[in-house]
């Protein structure tokens, strides 16, 4: 009987697992979104530059986005003089792990090696062709979240469930 | 001024022994060059002076590191110190830049592929204004409004400075408006040479811009700048004696004959009750005379 139950529970708490991740990584890609509007904010108007950024958003990105900063920012401090686009690519790594989507860390990589190099228009040109693109990202992710959190969260317990009928 | 250069150079110029650095110059591909009051030196790389061709050779690597930790990595924040040729770091300092210059409407708008960087190190002079300080500051009562007139080099800068120092440590409220960030050096809208107590420093404003906003917000009773040579100058600073407010500033000429005959002082020589003429005759900062402008003369 125990067995029994710890089957089923083991199987369902991979099933929602597997169901969070899909919230998990909507999330983070709405972070993203609102990242680059504040950075489009902080550099368009008040010229703020990129080390002084990623430090201040660090308090306002728990999670995910707030460790990416904090990897940019440790990075950047130990290679003083480096170009910014290597300190960027070093966070984007922590993002990876996080399940972020290998489209949306392409197009922050490609972000990354503008990111600091030339005039306000053209950074805000990047920023904002950027942030279409995560935009339609979370579209797609919340498609794919609605179609398949319910589904994994009830295909666990199932697979449990069918698992105990093979045994018996 | 060593945490803004690439860390090869840092370490080099950290470990040559020169008091009097006056610059810096890095050329791409080329040797290390430093000038002292003895005149321009090649460096090696343990920083000794050395004939060129054993210096030093400065890589494009390391101008390119050294522009990311001038700029933070952040070119879009310096956008008009692009477009005027060189950045202020902390300390004061000055980095000028050469490379390749884009035009939009037949003005800068950017500046690629820089090249080379020349680091001039601020340097004030404290206590080159109190000779002139008790003709200036009267009895520490009266401030008389004063024009310092010289050739280029002679230290007007570096006397007004001092004169703006003097005069806020005797209490009166000074504001220094430094279209060209020379006076107080500002980093980031801090002063790095020491303007004195009482000044606040309009950094970067254009003189008009800068006087209307000194006399609507700040209630100076000293108004400090720099370089006066241009129409709208005249009528700004007529504008601030008109309130009421004491003129210190600068303009280039040889003596006040040179300066009348300019049209656009007609506007504002009222406004002086002394003039200083500065030479290098002794070395920079030689007052060659003191005259008063109240008598007309």
């Amino acid at each position: 009987m125990i067995g029994a139950v710890l089957i089923v529970a083991a199987c369902g708490l991979a099933g929602l697992t597997v169901a969070h991740s899909y919230i998990t990584s909507t999330e983070v890609i709405k972070q993203l979104v609102a990242l680059l509007q504040l950075l489009e904010t902080e550099i368009s108007y008040t010229r703020t530059v990129l080390p002084d950024i990623c430090a201040r958003a660090q308090a306002r990105f728990p999670g995910a986005v707030g460790e990416f900063l904090a990897a940019v920012e440790e990075y950047g401090g130990t290679n003083l003089g480096g170009p910014f686009s290597t300190a960027w690519q070093a966070g984007l790594a922590h993002l990876g792990e996080r399940g972020v989507p290998a489209a949306v860390l392409d197009d922050l990589a490609e972000l990354g090696w503008a990111l600091g190099s030339s005039g306000v228009e053209e950074q805000r040109r990047y920023l904002e062709a950027t942030r279409r693109r995560l935009e339609e990202a979370h579209r797609q992710a919340e498609d794919e979240m609605r179609a398949n959190c319910r589904l994994w969260g009830y295909l666990g317990f199932a697979c449990g469930l069918l698992i105990l009928l093979l045994i018996s | 001024m060593l945490t803004f250069l690439a860390p090869r150079l840092a370490e080099i110029l950290g470990q040559a022994s020169h008091q009097d650095l006056e610059e810096v110059r890095l050329r791409v591909n080329k040797p290390l060059v430093v000038k002292t009051s003895a005149g321009y030196h090649f460096l090696d790389k343990q920083g000794r002076r050395v004939p060129e061709k054993d210096a030093y050779v400065v890589s494009a690597g390391e101008i390119d590191s050294t522009i990311q930790l001038i700029t933070k990595n952040s070119w879009y924040a310096w956008e008009e110190e692009i477009r005027r040729g060189y950045f202020t770091v902390p300390g004061g300092h000055r980095v000028g830049f050469c490379g390749r210059a884009v035009l939009a409407d037949g003005k800068i708008s950017t500046v690629r592929f820089i090249s080379s960087l020349t680091i001039r190190l601020a340097r004030s002079v404290p206590g080159c204004a109190e000779p002139l300080l008790g003709t200036v500051c009267r009895a520490g009562q009266q401030v008389l409004s004063t024009l310092i007139i010289s050739p280029p080099g002679c230290g007007k800068t570096t006397l007004l400075r001092d004169l703006a120092r003097c005069i806020s440590e005797a209490g009166f409220q000074v504001v220094i408006i430094d279209e060209r960030s020379e006076i107080a050096a500002s980093y980031r809208g801090v002063p790095q040479l020491d303007v004195g107590p009482q000044t606040d420093v309009l950094d970067g404003y254009p003189k008009a811009a800068g006087a209307a906003v000194a006399v609507r917000a700040l209630s100076p009773q000293v108004v400090v700048t720099d370089e006066i040579g241009h129409p709208d100058d005249g009528a700004a600073l007529a504008e601030l004696a008109r309130c009421g407010v004491k003129v210190l500033a600068t303009c280039h000429g040889e003596s006040t004959a040179d300066v009348k005959a300019r049209r656009w002082v007609s506007d504002c020589i009222g406004v002086f009750q002394l003039a200083v003429i500065l030479s290098r005759r002794r070395g920079p900062g030689t007052v060659e005379r003191v005259l008063s402008l109240s008598r007309g003369t």
